[in-house]
């Protein structure tokens, strides 16, 4: 942000604004397309801009929507997953999405549970899918796959044929081949 | 059904007369788990009226039905139930793959989900569609009538019931798995734990309750004993 905000001018700035105005140097990126806010922050500042985002007069936001990953392995991008946040304020009618990147090999980001309980299934699916470790949780186990199931399937890099079975299979002839031909 | 009929008198066979009467008092099972339910009920209503061929009421206990009709996706998570109402179903029995996604997996070709039921289930029809129509549904219960009739238990063969015709190592597996209790394995994964979550100290997780006896539902006072030792030994 270039200018320096004035109480006066305050009122009218962005949401974007706001956060780089209130948290300087954890803004990395963002972008707004036609008032769909979109701030891509420091991963050790996510707790601190959340609590801000909820409790603070100009942003009230009640509503935790959605949480979710994205794996960029077939992008080639080097910090290779995006966890993405969506807010909505009920009093005040507008949203913003969060997101952080994560390193493959530091999958780890802090946990909003104690702001918002609606995250508990959200980042526990989110766990389960993509091995994020949501810290602070207080019970991170897998939520919709089975506990013995092995790896996190919607990675991108997780084989598109592999079948885990819990139960003994019968043999059966093979009528078709899986996978995707390279 | 083969028989002569001179003048008055209509001669047959027992097993005949047996299959005759079981294909046509079929009680199912729908076991629905998605949108193919939709063609089963309407199949089963009145403008296509399944019970014309002697298919006459859903029964919502496997134990007093003869046919399961498995209705849709079966996922890995849901094979335990699966093959426990199959378990569940008193000779003789039949089973019908009802759309895509049973016989198959369909386009579920992913990591969760059974890539056709017949992997857990001997299958007597598959009945393709996505889903299929009332007609074909009534075709695959003819086509399954006319395999009772046809390759149903008799005398000679000296075997009562078909699926034991069918899967006899089966049924023989069956009987060893309710005999063998508690089961090894899970002593084993309690020990060892093979889920690949990260163990944290202070969480809980639902394997530290695995029941020793999977077909109680509850534990005895010495099942009770053996897994409080076994959590003071971890402890």
């Amino acid at each position: 942000m270039s200018e320096t905000a004035t109480p006066d001018a305050e009122a009218a700035l962005t949401l974007t604004q706001l956060i780089a105005h209130e948290f300087p140097g954890t803004v990395r990126d963002s972008h707004n397309h036609r008032g769909d806010e979109t701030v891509i922050i420091k991963r050790e500042a996510l707790h601190r801009v959340c609590k801000f985002l909820r409790d603070d007069e100009r942003c009230k936001f009640e509503l935790m929507v959605d949480l979710t990953a994205v794996d960029y392995l077939e992008q080639g991008r080097d910090p290779r997953f995006d966890v993405v946040y969506h807010f909505k304020s009920l009093s005040l009618g507008h949203r913003l999405r969060l997101k952080v990147q994560l390193n493959e090999d530091d999958l780890r980001v802090a946990s909003i549970h104690d702001l918002w309980d609606a995250v508990d299934w959200y980042e526990r699916e989110c766990f389960d899918m993509f091995g994020i470790d949501f810290e602070g949780h207080p019970n991170l186990i897998r939520l919709l796959m089975y506990e013995e199931f092995e790896g996190h399937p919607l990675r991108k890099d997780y084989p598109m044929d592999r079948q885990q079975p819990i139960m003994p299979l019968r043999e059966v002839e093979e009528r078709h081949e899986y996978g995707r031909k390279f | 059904m083969s028989a002569a009929n001179y003048g008055d008198f209509l001669t047959t066979t027992f097993d005949n007369v047996v299959n005759w009467s079981r294909k046509f008092s079929l009680f199912q099972y729908p076991f629905v788990t998605a949108c193919c339910g939709m063609e089963y009920m309407a199949a089963a209503c009145s403008h296509y009226d399944i019970s014309r061929f002697g298919a006459e009421i859903p029964r919502f206990s496997p134990r007093q039905s003869d046919v399961l009709w498995v209705v849709g996706t079966i996922t890995h998570k849901m094979t335990p139930v699966l093959r426990t109402v199959y378990d569940q179903m008193a000779d003789p029995k039949w089973v019908i793959a009802f759309g895509a996604c049973a016989s198959s997996g369909g386009f579920y070709q992913n990591y969760s989900v059974l890539q056709g039921i017949d992997r857990l289930i001997p299958v007597d029809v598959y009945i393709a569609g996505c889903p299929p129509r009332p007609e074909a549904v009534l075709d695959g219960l003819l086509e399954l009538q006319h395999r009772i009739q046809n390759d149903g238990p008799t005398v000679e063969s000296k075997m009562i019931n078909p699926t034991d015709i069918r899967h006899r190592e089966r049924k023989l597996e069956q009987l060893n798995q309710y005999f063998s209790i508690p089961k090894k394995e899970v002593l084993e994964n309690i020990q060892n734990p093979k889920s690949n979550r990260s163990v944290k100290p202070g969480y809980t997780y639902s394997s530290d309750y695995v029941n020793l006896d999977p077909h109680m539902g509850y534990d005895s006072p010495a099942d009770q004993a053996k897994k409080n030792a076994l959590k003071n030994e971890q402890a």
